[in-house]
């Protein structure tokens, strides 16, 4: 039965005009490209609902009251949501959430700007550039990023203390200017090597010098991957816990994630607490990354590149 | 002229004293109160306080390398002695000597015993913390129809129900309860934490683990009373169930303390900074509860143990006389009994912490103020508090030996093999400490010399394989160019590599951090690699780690990307998702991630044990049996052969990062190269394979690279959650260097270990770099 409906199939399409045919056959393709959208949509959603899974308990615990917090399962709703951790924090001057978001504004935005100037420069020597000891000086680049924080810190305290940078912001701004780290660079780097040269080399032929080329042809085509690092350097920066908590003595100057810390006391956690800090902390962060969201999105465009 | 020397003779010049503390949230309202009423009281000091909220003693020993030490501190008795050894601290005896309003004798006389180090006092108590305290809920007694605690009760290792309320272990027994499947609902006693009830045992029996505290030789651990108490106290827990152990909290989502607030726990001990919140917290039907000290061994005094805190003076301090003041002040009348009234310590000085209305409730209080009845036993117990004060070079050693209360509470091995190998290892430990107290100076100059070497070393290995060529002018064009493109980093490279050199240095020395290092040449090094075992075992499982976590992370994080890539609707909200839980708070997800992997009620055991449509698969029968336990539901975290993939998994869930990259890298593959393909004929796979892939190798190379150096270095999941073990199998190696760089004070060891550390990310590297002209594809060449 089904070889006679087929070949009844076979013999109906090439009766029909060719329009039909194609319009059917775009049809079906659309239908496999609508359920492989359906499929991927399905399978994010799930992936996503087991991501959020701590963040989701997190945001719960934050709307308990302290009686709630310490008797209820985590992952049960609160039977009375309240805002009162919120407020709490907003109001507790020990805690001090505005002047410490500031803080911590300031301490993230500057050394962003910083990063993302100067990683990119560096970046563009390495991969585009040719000179006198390039690929030994990469792996001191590289051999920078190996070294485990924990034995530089106090070395690298007492530099800063001989500097007079002690408990002011330029440890943290400063060096962001020069290099902004090795972890940027190399990625940076990476990137700008995937970008054909054919635009470079039309742009030499017009006489443009080095400069130009950075600012004016590779610079522009590095959208997504300066976002990347934009986004990493400011949260980063915002999450940074050791140094703030090293460097800065005046508590007028602390940043929010060391305020974090200071909810959980010295005897005993407030949980209901913490986890609002920990909400109010991560909030500046969602923003920040959903408005980059679209230099993300950004391709790279070759125009009158080879076909 | 006349003016400006009257206003200069009568305004008194203002000093501003720097004040380190470690108070959080709850208690360092009150303490900037104190400061304040301090400063009312002086005009013309101001007193900064400067919380640190952690790592406090890393920051102090920061602050003294670099010479801006605060000028005064809260210290704690186990904080003050490297220090104080250094100098960096001002002995307080000439002060107390010239000053009648301060006597010690008020002083309980063990805090200051404390904080006694060479004949010198070096800080002035504030309060003591005695844990030798039980609170009880009465109303579980009078439904078990038990008499209350006796304040005079004892106990032995056998219950002993002739004597009623005043047998502790009979107490503990009776009030005990299982359901009806033969779990344990009720529990009869609990330490606030299980390294207390060891502590207080050993105190309470009079048994130490090494042979004198004040010049230590020998362990013996294994010493046949010694294991006889191990072995009671593993059956209090484990066989008997009379106290819940680390898998039973975890298995209810509970705390010890949460525990006695639910009623499910007649006895907590603690210390009296509970009473605060106690009274807060305790609500009815458990609103009915008392103090009681903790018993006493049978035929033996009253010992138990205890802590306090006091406040030094820095040696660098300008004003030594106004610094007295504070200290005065603060570890006096007026700081104690602001602290008292707001239920945050115990004062130090034994009158006042004997007065109504401080400590103890005042004469007229009323309803909650008036509990606990048997706060006075707080006195006796600050009196009997024992000082475990060892010398420096063996405090590690003692932590470490202190430490197997972890493996004797929770019955993961029998107490005997425990102990045995503590002897081993221990006795081991000594020994390096001993010779290590043997030590030369460092050579500076010769030190300063070598850097100076390596520094010229390095720029010779940069340049002199194009030594002597001529260069093209455009050559020289370009190189002038590169170097000014490269100049921010040039510069910063001081910053960033003098640090580097300085630790280069320190690893072939031994440093507390305070004083000047001691030159040992090589023997960190042999030390690393053939005395001190550890650093093998944190190879292995760091190696582990990194083999399962870097192909997993990496090919998760390229799928996710790949799958955020299409054009499903909503990709940036997806994004946002998936990005978003890498970001939160190291240390809360952590926690919550201790929840998530309960064995009896975590959300992930939930999803495989409980339900469909996983539960009916075998795969919890695998995992069970892959464990090691068949039947019962994976202990994740407690388990050495599940721990480690755990720790994979919650590496993976914070692989939002990596999409991040993969995604940037993805969208720098332009679109024509796509259409080419299709037009070519080329289905979804061939297209993958073909253009995405060999495009995408770059950015796979750079994850790959920093995949590497970032799985090697995981530290601070396995710090909070696990700490290291269970049986050391979350040792990575970052946590051992911590342990050995800011633990035991062994920053040239711990230097050494990065080092060596280095030469295996460096080599690796290195192979990475070479290999990578394989099969790294630049489209925009590296020429």
């Amino acid at each position: 039965m089904g070889a006679l409906r087929r070949r009844a199939e076979v013999v109906a399409s090439i009766a029909q005009p060719e329009a039909q045919v194609f319009a059917q056959a775009a049809k079906r393709g659309r239908l496999v490209e609508q359920t492989q959208v359906f499929l991927v949509t399905v399978v994010l959603i799930l992936g996503a609902i087991l991501f959020m899974v701590p963040m989701y308990v997190m945001l719960v615990m934050s709307l308990k009251t302290k009686a709630e917090a310490n008797t209820t399962s985590p992952y049960a709703w609160p039977r009375q949501p309240t805002l009162e951790n919120f407020e709490m924090l907003f109001r507790d001057e020990n805690f001090a959430f505005w002047q410490k978001f500031l803080n911590t504004l300031v301490l993230s935005v500057l050394p962003t700007i910083g990063v993302v100037l100067t990683a990119a420069m560096v970046a563009f020597a390495f991969a585009r550039l040719q000179f006198v000891g390039r690929d030994r000086l990469f792996i001191i680049l590289l051999s920078t990023m190996m070294l485990p924080g924990v034995v530089t810190m106090i070395p690298g305290y007492v530099l800063n203390a001989k500097l007079g940078w002690i408990d002011t912001y330029y440890p943290f701004i400063v060096p962001a200017f020069f290099g902004g780290g090795a972890f940027n660079i190399f990625l940076l780097r990476q990137f700008i090597l995937g970008i054909p040269r054919e635009m470079d080399e039309a742009a030499k032929l017009d006489g443009a010098t080095n400069a130009t080329i950075f600012w004016r042809v590779v610079m522009p085509n590095m959208g997504p991957a300066l976002a990347t690092i934009a986004v990493f350097s400011f949260v980063g920066s915002f999450r940074d816990f050791m140094g703030p908590l090293m460097i800065l003595n005046d508590p007028d100057k602390q940043t929010l994630e060391v305020a974090l810390k200071s909810l959980q006391g010295t005897r005993g956690t407030e949980w209901q607490l913490l986890m609002a800090g920990s909400v109010l902390v991560l909030i500046p962060i969602v923003i920040i990354f959903l408005a980059c969201q679209r230099y993300f999105i950004q391709g790279i465009t070759l125009t009158g590149s080879k076909s | 002229m006349m003016l400006g020397v009257g206003l200069a003779a009568t305004a008194p010049a203002e000093i501003t004293l720097r004040y380190a503390v470690t108070d959080g949230a709850d208690s360092l309202g009150v303490i900037k109160q104190i400061c304040s009423d301090f400063e009312k009281a002086h005009p013309g000091i101001r007193i900064k306080v400067e919380p640190v909220v952690d790592n406090f003693a890393q920051k102090l020993m920061a602050m003294v390398a670099a010479n801006i030490p605060p000028d005064v501190s809260r210290m704690g008795p186990r904080d003050y002695q490297p220090l104080a050894a250094r100098g960096a601290l001002l002995p307080l005896d000439p002060f107390i000597a010239k000053d009648p309003s301060v006597r010690l004798a008020d002083y309980y006389p063990n805090m200051v015993q404390f904080f006694r180090y060479d004949g010198k006092l070096w800080a002035l108590p504030r309060e003591v913390a005695p844990t030798g305290i039980i609170y009880y809920n009465k109303r579980l007694f009078r439904e078990a129809g038990l008499p209350y605690p006796d304040p005079n009760w004892t106990w032995t290792y056998a219950p002993r129900p002739n004597l009623g309320g005043r047998d502790f272990v009979y107490l503990a027994e009776q009030l005990s309860k299982r359901d009806a499947r033969g779990r344990p609902e009720q529990y009869g006693f609990s330490t606030a934490w299980p390294q207390l009830f060891f502590d207080t045992l050993m105190a309470s029996r009079g048994l130490k683990l090494w042979d004198d505290n004040e010049k230590p030789t020998r362990l013996n651990a294994t010493d046949p009373q010694v294991v006889e108490l191990m072995n009671f106290a593993s059956d209090f827990v484990n066989k008997n169930r009379w106290m819940p152990s680390q898998i039973d909290l975890m298995g209810s989502n509970t705390s010890q303390r949460e525990l006695f607030l639910q009623g499910k726990l007649a006895m907590f001990g603690s210390g009296p900074w509970e009473i605060r919140r106690l009274r807060q917290e305790m609500v009815a039907p458990n609103d009915d509860w008392d103090m009681v000290p903790f018993p006493a061994y049978v035929g033996q005094p009253r010992r138990t143990m205890g802590e306090g805190s006091g406040t030094s003076i820095f040696a660098g301090t300008r004003h030594p006389e106004a610094a007295w003041k504070f200290v005065k002040w603060m570890s006096g009348p007026p700081g104690m009994t602001a602290m008292a009234q707001a239920g945050l310590n115990q004062p130090a000085i034994r009158k006042l912490a004997n007065t109504p209305g401080i400590w103890y409730p005042a004469i007229d209080a009323q309803g909650a103020d008036a509990k606990p009845v048997g706060i006075r036993i707080t006195d006796a117990a600050a009196a009997s508090m024992a000082i475990n004060q060892v010398p420096e070079y063996f405090r590690p050693i003692a932590d470490r030996a202190q430490g197997v209360a972890f493996d004797i509470l929770s019955g993961v091995r029998p107490p005997e093999q425990t102990m045995r190998r503590l002897q081993a290892d221990g006795t081991r430990d000594l020994e390096n400490a001993l010779r290590r107290l043997e030590t030369q100076p460092f050579p500076f100059v010769p030190a300063t010399l070598f850097a100076v070497a390596v520094c010229i070393a390095l720029l010779v290995w940069v340049y002199r394989p194009e030594w002597g060529r001529k260069l093209t002018l455009n050559e020289r064009k370009e190189n002038r160019s590169a170097y000014l493109f490269l100049l921010p980093w040039l510069i910063g490279l001081a910053y960033t590599l003098g640090p580097m050199l300085w630790s280069f240095l320190l690893s072939f020395a031994q440093s507390d951090n305070i004083r000047p290092p001691s030159w040992v040449g090589l023997q960190n090094y042999s030390d690393a690699f053939w005395v001190d075992d550890s650093v093998l075992i944190s190879i292995r499982q760091t190696t582990i780690y990194a083999v399962l976590s870097i192909p997993l992370g990496l090919i998760s994080a390229l799928l996710l990307a790949l799958l955020l890539n299409t054009k499903v609707k909503g990709v940036p909200l997806f994004r946002a998702l998936y990005y978003i839980p890498s970001l939160a708070s190291g240390v809360a997800m952590s926690l919550i991630w201790m929840r998530v992997f309960n064995p009896e009620s975590g959300i992930l055991n939930h999803f495989i044990y409980h339900t469909w449509p996983l539960n009916v698969t075998p795969l919890g029968d695998w995992l069970s049996a892959w464990a090691g336990k068949p039947g019962e539901p994976v202990n994740w975290l407690s388990n050495t052969t599940t721990v480690i993939p755990a720790f994979v998994l919650m590496g993976m869930w914070g692989a939002g990062g990596g999409t991040i990259i993969f995604l940037a890298g993805l969208q720098g593959i332009s679109q024509s190269y796509y259409e080419a393909a299709t037009l070519d004929g080329a289905g979804p796979w061939k297209r993958f394979r073909n253009v995405t892939f060999p495009l995408l190798t770059p950015t796979v190379f750079f994850s790959l690279i920093t995949g590497v150096i970032g799985a090697l270095q995981v530290f601070t999941q396995a710090v909070v959650m696990t700490d290291g073990g269970p049986d050391r199998a979350t040792l990575f190696y970052m946590v051992n260097l911590y342990r050995q760089a800011f633990g035991s004070l062994n920053m040239g060891y711990a230097s050494a270990m990065a080092w060596i550390l280095f030469v295996i990310i460096l080599i690796i590297t290195v192979i990475q770099l070479r290999g990578s002209r394989r099969w790294v594809h630049y489209e925009g060449e590296l020429k």
